[in-house]
């Protein structure tokens, strides 16, 4: 496309005029003739090819098409006048370019252009974007904001808009003249937003631009005027060339405005949201969060519940300053909103998020997506006698990262009830290394020092009543970390069975696939039986009974899993076991006692409203039919106004019918706060002698306001009433949450469906009904009185975390160093002794601790027990052997013969 | 070139008015003709009708009777982007534009068959 001089368009404007003014159009239409013959001409000077069109090239032009004095009358504009004839047309003078004419004379791309309008705000953008990704979002006056990949995508609107301006603008037609105009209002728009994100750092910048770096900040700022003088040009050279409509620029300059609001919507939406939901009102707070249910961007609460700003996903959000203050804030919000608990939903059922998602501390550690989980294998070993299980969790962690990326693996697991962390083993060049039991500061110090050197540690530590904390370091890419840790649990004595639970993952920095199964072994002298399909299940009866089995991920995260042998101890059965391990010798001795169950007089039922509550509530609604006719019963929802569902009244048909009815028709959502809910229930309760509150929940990850009440009075009176917890999704107890202490706050053990240990509940309210419980003593002989059977060791251990919860019980202010001497020497892992595997004898020596003794380490012989094909294998050889030498005696009798 | 030679001053004087009254009678029928071929953009369609001999047509002429012939619903119009310049205006013959051109066509002709038997008579005379 030619490029036009001012004068040449000028040219044709006053013969266009001129034209215009003079004919007769004789019922035409004057306008549209005007345009024709204006492109007209227009066509002819392109079709001239010229390079640059100047006012005589026009007047040549028209002079060409016989349209000078002929088709125009009086008066000629003073150029026409004496028009040369098109075949010798003589140059025209033209004036000096000035400013104006300078800019806006877009045809010619000066490199200053170029730099202005392209080169540096693009530089400012790859500033931005790499300071961004260098992990702060606002690191550098010198560069502009750029949150998001959608901003940075917005912002580079600006160059590359002005950058096809330049290029584009030079061939396209005049009809396209809009689009250009459209697109230059779009980067005006990106120029002008991006420009005042970077205002307050404007002074700042000052001083750097004499350091060189702070130019970088002016790059919207010269985007805009570069952007500004061609949105002129073109708006000019589009009158020029006829073409209608005044808007084209604001029009883009709004249509980006509305591309920035589009981007900014979702983490505005979801500040204004936050801002409700974090108000002192509780009615704006459940307002906040019913906003943030529906319109909320859950990576945004997530990426807010792991610890980073939400500063940074937006630009406009500081119009909202309010935010969490402090993470745990944010995570709780996160649970409130999306009813799952960050800790575990991040890394177990999102593995988008296993990236981001922190442990709970102090089991916390280095978040990785490059871990993952590549075998797992849980060996078990059942002890009737002592009503005690030992259970060898074997895990091995892969790095797939890059080769200079040593990760930490970290998780934290629930234990079964009652159990203890009797053994840790790591592997360490192939071979089995055991873990010495120390101080938890002392192990902390040593894991540290450790890891520093990057050695190879591991640490178990306690992370609340029935859970630890297992950290390991270092596994380097592409290989992998084995270890092994070692549970010693109490059998639950429960409704005629003896039950054993699997300890399960609570949260995890490292991934586990689909594909992964655990594989679990099982060995008892009484039959086994797994409370829920499994696959490849086989049991197997010999001298001992086996079990093998395989278990998916999502069977783990369900409700853990159960297993069970018939014929329990019964009342009165006693086992013993020698205490090699304190040193100060003495039997422990179990004894199964019976003890009353205390039935209460009225029951108040909590149902927790959160969303993953929805599966259970067909299962609650069953259970509550084993409730007791003549206890009363109310049944109360969840939230900051907990609704009645059922006033207090008698458990009759009608009433449970009307309560399963109200517990069908409520709605479950989010993560609605329970603590009012069992606040109001734990008053309800106390109106009576003997109240209880049966509080059935998912996981509730927050802890605080009217819990702590609940806890207060029953520390008062730690026996009116009772509060059962009955955790149906999840895996740690509120009541195990800092509460131990609290008496009257019983766990229900999670041992098979909701509706299983609730009908359990219930039915052992039942007049006259007993509950089994172990009793175990140290004692310096066995028992003559009744008979007892041997136990294995593991009861010893089981006595010695009795001591300790005593010993913590009756602390005070006292040292708790006796209470970390007793789980060191019983090798166990407590809140005051942590377990600790360290590389070499050097090590455990600077760290002041001594080195284990392997000796005394639990284990199990499974792997000797011969499998069942293997049985077969070995029947089949004896068989051949005995044939093959009957053979051989008989020999020479056939030889006599 | 059309092969007549004017003798004298009045005659060409008279010749000449009667040469611009009959192209101004036939370019209305021209443009519908020849765009009852193909439909044309402006530029296109003048230099085609400026190449008929004897038509001797200025732009100036050509587009008020084309936006007339529009505005009278014999043509239509369309503006079609172009690589090579200015947005090209193409126009094209609508139905009734098309009847028309049928119709002036059938007249002339019956008008210059009455014109040729005419010069024919007079010829044998």
């Amino acid at each position: 496309m030619s490029n036009w001089t001012p004068q040449a368009q000028q040219a044709l404007e006053d013969y266009i005029k001129h034209f215009r003014a003079a004919s007769v159009f004789d019922e035409a239409d004057p306008a549209e003739v005007s345009d024709d013959i204006r492109r007209h001409i227009t066509e002819d000077i392109a079709a001239q090819d010229l390079q640059v069109v100047t006012a005589d090239a026009v007047w040549a032009a028209i002079v060409r098409l016989g349209l000078t004095v002929e088709s125009v009358a009086e008066p000629l504009p003073t150029a026409l006048r004496g028009m040369p004839a098109a075949s010798s047309p003589a140059p025209l003078p033209e004036r000096p370019p000035t400013m104006r004419s300078r800019l806006m004379a877009p045809p010619v791309e000066e490199p200053e252009r170029w730099f202005c309008g392209v080169i540096l705000p693009g530089m400012s953008i790859l500033a931005g974007v790499w300071f961004a990704e260098c992990g702060n979002a606002r690191p550098f006056a010198a560069a502009p904001p750029l949150p998001s990949g959608w901003h940075v995508a917005l912002a580079a609107l600006v160059p590359l808009g002005n950058a096809a301006l330049f290029v584009g603008g030079r061939r396209t037609p005049a009809t396209r003249l809009p689009r250009l105009e459209l697109l230059t209002g779009l980067v005006l728009s990106m120029a002008t937003i991006f420009a005042a994100a970077t205002l307050e750092f404007a002074a700042m910048s000052l001083v750097l631009v004499f350091v060189g770096i702070g130019v970088l900040a002016f790059g919207p700022w010269t985007a805009i005027f570069t952007a500004w003088t061609r949105a002129t040009w073109l708006r000019m050279h589009r009158v020029e060339m006829g073409i209608p409509g005044r808007r084209y620029v604001s029009t883009g300059f709004i249509l980006g405005l509305l591309l920035f609001i589009g981007v900014e919507a979702s983490p505005l939406v979801t500040r204004i949201g936050i801002a409700f939901a974090t108000a002192e009102s509780p009615g704006t707070r459940s307002f906040g969060i019913r906003w943030l249910q529906l319109a909320g961007d859950e990576a945004l609460l997530a990426d807010a519940a792991d610890g980073h700003g939400l500063d940074t996903s937006s630009l406009l959000v500081r119009l909202f300053p309010r935010q969490p203050a402090t993470v745990d804030a944010a995570r709780a919000l996160y649970f409130h909103v999306t009813g799952r608990e960050r800790e575990a939903d991040g890394v177990i059922n999102d593995e988008r998020a296993a990236g981001t998602s922190r442990l709970p501390r102090p089991g916390g550690g280095s978040p990785s997506v490059q871990l993952e989980l590549a075998h797992s294998q849980f060996d078990s070993t059942i002890d009737r006698a002592g009503a005690t299980a030992y259970t060898e969790w074997t895990f091995e962690l892969t790095n797939h990262g890059s080769w200079w990326d040593d990760d930490e693996g970290s998780m934290t697991v629930a234990l079964p009830p009652g159990s203890v962390v009797s053994r840790a083993s790591l592997w360490i060049s192939g071979e089995p290394r055991e873990a010495a039991f120390t101080g938890v500061a002392k192990a902390e110090r040593a894991y540290a020092s450790v890891r520093q050197r990057k050695r190879d540690p591991l640490l178990v530590q306690a992370n609340g009543p029935d859970e630890i904390a297992v950290r390991c370091f270092p596994i380097p890419p592409h290989e992998s970390f084995r270890a092994r840790l070692g549970i010693t649990s109490p059998l639950v004595l429960d409704d005629g069975l003896a039950w054993l639970k699997l300890p399960r993952i609570r949260a995890r920095n490292f991934r586990i696939g689909d594909a992964l199964r655990h594989q679990i072994a099982i060995e008892s002298d009484r039959p086994i039986q797994a409370r829920s399909p499994l696959e490849g299940l086989t049991p197997w009866k010999g001298t001992r009974c086996w079990l093998k089995a395989a278990a998916s991920r999502a069977q783990f995260d369900e409700r853990g899993l159960s297993f069970t042998i018939d014929e329990p101890l019964a009342r009165g059965a006693q086992a013993w076991a020698k205490d090699d391990l304190g040193g100060d010798g003495g039997l422990v001795v179990q004894s199964i006692v019976e003890r009353d169950v205390r039935i209460p007089s009225r029951v108040i039922l909590v149902v927790d409203q959160q969303r993953v509550m929805k599966e259970c509530q067909d299962e609650i609604t069953r259970a509550l039919r084993r409730l007791p006719a003549d206890i009363e019963l109310s049944v109360i929802g969840s939230g900051t106004e907990p609704p009645t569902l059922i006033p207090v009244a008698r458990a009759t048909g009608a009433v449970l019918d009307e309560a399963a009815r109200m517990i069908g028709n409520l709605v479950f959502r989010g993560g609605p706060e329970n603590g009012p809910a069992v606040w109001r229930a734990w008053q309800l309760a106390s109106e009576v002698p003997g109240g209880a509150v049966v509080w059935v929940h998912g996981a509730t990850p927050i802890v605080e306001g009217e819990f702590f009440a609940v806890a207060a009075a029953g520390r008062r009176n730690p026996m009116n009433p009772l509060l059962y917890d009955v955790m149906a999704r999840g895996a740690v107890h509120v009541a195990a949450r800092g509460n131990a202490d609290v008496k009257s706050w019983k766990i229900v053990p999670a041992l098979g469906s909701v509706e299983d240990d609730l009908s359990r509940l219930f039915t052992s309210w039942q007049p006259g009904s007993k509950r089994l419980v172990a009793e175990r003593r140290k004692v310096a002989s066995q028992p003559d009185t009744r008979p007892a059977d041997h136990a294995t060791d593991h009861l010893v251990r089981l006595w010695a975390r009795d001591e300790v919860d005593r010993a913590i019980t009756r602390l005070g202010s006292g040292s708790p160093q006796p209470i970390a001497d007793l789980g060191s020497r019983y090798h166990l892992v407590t809140p005051f002794s942590s377990a600790i595997v360290l590389e070499t004898v050097e090590d455990y020596r600077r760290n002041d601790i001594e080195a284990p003794d392997e000796k005394i380490s639990p284990s199990i012989q499974t792997s000797e027990v011969p499998e069942p094909e293997e049985w077969a294998l070995l029947g089949v050889t004896v068989v051949v052997l005995g044939s093959a030498w009957w053979l051989w005696r008989r020999q020479p009798r056939w030889r006599a013969a | 070139m059309l092969g007549y030679v004017p003798a004298q001053a009045t005659d060409m004087e008279s010749f000449d008015n009667w040469t611009v009254q009959v192209r101004k009678g036939v370019l209305e029928l021209c443009i519908l003709n020849a765009l009852s071929e193909r439909e044309y953009y402006g530029y296109e369609l003048v230099k085609r009708l400026m190449s008929v001999p004897g038509l001797t047509l200025t732009e100036g002429t050509i587009y008020p009777l084309l936006s007339r012939l529009r505005l009278q619903g014999l043509l239509n119009t369309r503006l079609e982007e172009s690589s090579e310049g200015p947005a090209r205006k193409y126009y094209s013959l609508t139905r009734e534009g098309q009847k028309v051109a049928t119709l002036m066509n059938n007249y002339l002709e019956d008008v210059l068959k009455g014109v040729r038997s005419l010069r024919a008579s007079g010829g044998r005379r």
